[in-house]
């Protein structure tokens, strides 16, 4: 919500925007905030909930970071540093309101992407591929031509798409219930051919669009509905390992894993992705940037709660970093 | 199989390109290279599969010919992978085939099924073996179902077309492309793994290709136009009713226009023989064996499965006649067969013979099942 004191005022005061109508209340801004200027509105917006606004008189230690928009996964909050040429908030290409719960990283990982893609320039030649899950109805929110296809096949489908086309800017976005349970024949094969393609692989360890069942990718003593004790190792199975197992393939010349749990994470992730595309551009063959991801309503906590749990819980099994460097060195 | 005097071919003919090119020459050719050699010429772009007997020829046949033409082949990791590379690549506008035989069919059948409701172009080309199961890899007609009826979930159809010749795996090959692009949807090539194994003699036409709707809605970028989605999700009912009521509006279209069939000696038949495919072209010499005899036996022979040829018995007129229906399974398209005579108002006898497992029913067996059932109508 625009308030006049707030955007307006004097020109060297940062410009703040944010954006209540769009607003689901997941509180990530308010955390992220390193002046404690944000906090939920008393009033309600239409889905129900108390959007984040800045405090009264907040923006005179506004420090115009950005962190507050860097942070939303619904892209609802503008900063514009009025000193310097910077502007954080929605990327044209990021478009529509996501279907995604409060908190929800996924949502965050779309406005990466439609940066990415339009500060690359790649925006006419891109087609994304959503899969089945969470990512099903990304064609909805990142304005390029996309392909969806069926659950465990992304990396088919675009290997179909760019096998004539060599022009095309191809992605996947997958979840590891897709691309590491009923789809890891085809990561690897894609990995081992190495296709040219972007492989965005969004790890929460949960299946979240069914409601939060056992994933192959379910840390040990991990509770969810077809796995109420929690998994154990003799019952179900260990977590699979996928960046790794993709890295070590002759055609995977780059792999990452990274987390968009707070801003400089998030903007480590931009550049992980950036970079993806380059590689893909320079070398022609498979990428893949993990992404650990929170899902607060799979995994039954706060948003905030959840980034904690993913940073605490998740981290030791599945380490960040680069896994897989490319040839001639990381691309810039 | 040249039509001979005395065949008629109902519906559109496949791929005779007018006549006006100089007569192609004669080469022999296994089935399945025939159907190969036709997708080349077709203009496919992209080919993906899998290996499985008795269709492994046509892979083989397109991994050494695409590569030098700049197009693509790839050996995919599985059926499903192969058939979502075909779901991508349809995608992007391209000419797409896979080729498989039964139980890869069926791992396909999802695949089909998106392809299916997100309304893209490509062939299918199933070469049948025996099941249920692993089965055997010797040649039969159990998929015959699978193929006219949706085969994947959701209610879809597509174009089926069966050869009975390497001719006609030639023709319908370029045919059911056609059909493809046409009407957007996938289609399939069906016959059985005798036919695919078996080597003849065979004149490539030029494929008839010409009026085809242009591919506006593919997705190779989205320059100087909004995004194009390829998608088969529609979440809200009323709109995935509506989407649905525009594809069956589409098989109602295909059934109007598409049907094709061979009939042979049948107008003044008291029994006409119904087979398709392999079975087709074996009850061809069990009708002259029959003629010879004096026996006053027919064939007609659906080429298209869908649509089913309903025209083809129409065209026969009202004559009173039995009907025996031959296939390699245990009673498939006699489905067909009765419906049509049923909705044409007829309430003659229709009798079935199947031979099951890869098992061929030879002319002699047809024969004696004809004069059987002949007898049991009252003829002599």
């Amino acid at each position: 919500m625009t308030d006049a004191l707030v955007s307006g005022g004097t020109a060297l005061l940062p410009r703040v925007e944010f954006d209540a109508a769009r607003c689901k209340g997941c509180g990530l801004c308010i955390e992220a905030c390193p002046e404690h200027i944000v906090e939920f509105e008393h009033v309600f917006n239409q889905r129900g909930v108390q959007p984040a606004h800045l405090v009264h008189d907040g923006l005179a230690q506004c420090t115009a970071c950005g962190n507050c928009a860097v942070v939303c996964p619904d892209s609802a909050v503008e900063v514009e540093n009025r000193k310097k040429p910077l502007k954080y908030g929605r990327n044209p290409l990021r478009v529509g309101d996501t279907h995604y719960c409060p908190g929800c990283d996924e949502g965050t990982v779309h406005e990466l992407l439609a940066e990415v893609i339009d500060e690359l320039g790649i925006r006419e030649v891109t087609v994304g591929v959503a899969s089945v899950g969470c990512t099903v109805f990304a064609y909805r929110y990142i304005d390029i031509d996309w392909h969806q296809a069926a659950h465990g096949r992304a990396t088919s489908v675009a290997w179909g798409i760019e096998c004539q086309h060599p022009e095309l800017r191809v992605f996947t976005l997958q979840g590891d219930g897709d691309l590491a349970g009923i789809g890891i024949g085809e990561t690897i094969h894609a990995a081992a051919r190495g296709d040219p393609t972007v492989v965005v692989f969004l790890n929460n360890g949960i299946y979240g669009m069914t409601g939060g069942q056992m994933a192959p990718t379910t840390l040990l003593g991990q509770k969810t509905t077809t796995s109420p004790a929690g998994r154990t190792a003799r019952l179900q199975g260990s977590p699979i390992v996928m960046t790794e197992i993709m890295a070590a393939q002759a055609g995977c010349s780059f792999a990452v894993r990274t987390s968009v749990h707070d801003a400089p994470a998030i903007r480590r992730t931009k550049k992980y992705l950036r970079q993806a595309f380059l590689n893909q551009e320079k070398n022609r063959s498979l990428s893949v940037v993990e992404i650990l991801s929170a899902c607060p309503s799979g995994w039954k906590l706060e948003p905030v709660d959840a980034h904690q749990y993913l940073v605490k819980e998740m981290f030791p099994i599945y380490k960040p970093g680069v896994i897989k460097e490319p040839p001639g060195g990381m691309p810039r | 199989m040249t039509a001979g005097a005395e065949a008629v071919v109902g519906g559109r003919r496949a791929g005779q390109g007018g006549g006006e090119a100089p007569a192609a020459e004669e080469v022999l050719l296994k089935g399945c290279e025939a159907i190969a050699e036709a997708a080349i010429r077709s203009g496919l772009d992209a080919y993906f599969a899998y290996p499985i007997t008795p269709q492994t020829d046509i892979p083989e046949y397109l991994a050494e010919r695409l590569p030098p033409l700049g197009k693509t082949f790839t050996q995919a990791n599985s059926e499903i992978s192969a058939i979502n590379m075909v779901y991508g690549a349809a995608g992007t506008g391209l000419r797409v085939m896979t080729s498989s035989s039964s139980p890869g069919i069926s791992l396909k059948q999802e695949g089909i099924s998106y392809i299916a409701g997100a309304e893209l172009p490509c062939v299918i080309v199933n070469v049948m073996r025996g099941g249920p199961g692993l089965g055997t890899v010797y040649g039969s007609q159990e998929d015959y179902w699978q193929s006219v009826k949706g085969g994947g979930h959701g209610g879809y159809r597509m174009p089926v077309l069966a050869p009975a010749t390497v001719q006609e795996c030639a023709d319908l090959t370029m045919e059911v492309f056609r059909l493809a692009d046409l009407y957007r949807t996938p289609a399939l090539l069906c016959l059985d793994g005798t036919l695919g194994q078996m080597w003849e003699n065979v004149r490539f036409h030029e494929p008839d290709h010409a009026n085809l709707p242009p591919k506006t809605w593919a997705t190779t970028g989205a320059r100087g136009r909004k995004p194009n989605l390829i998608n088969s999700i529609i979440i809200e009912p009323p709109e995935l009713e509506a989407h649905n009521r525009l594809l069956q509006a589409k098989y109602a279209q295909m059934e109007q226009r598409e049907q094709r069939w061979e009939e042979y000696r049948a107008e003044d038949a008291d029994l006409v023989i119904v087979a398709f495919g392999l079975t087709g072209r074996i009850a061809r010499s069990a009708v002259d064996t029959l003629r010879s005899a004096g026996r006053r036996v027919g064939l007609l022979r659906p080429i298209s499965l869908f649509p089913f040829p309903v025209s083809g018995f129409r065209a026969l007129g009202a004559r009173p006649r039995r009907w025996l229906v031959v296939e390699m399974n245990a009673g498939q398209m006699v489905e067909d067969v009765k419906r049509t005579l049923f909705d044409l108002g007829r309430v003659e006898p229709v009798t079935f013979y199947g031979r099951l497992g890869g098992v061929i029913p030879t002319p002699d067996e047809m024969v004696e099942v004809a004069v059987k059932d002949l007898a049991a109508g009252g003829a002599r």
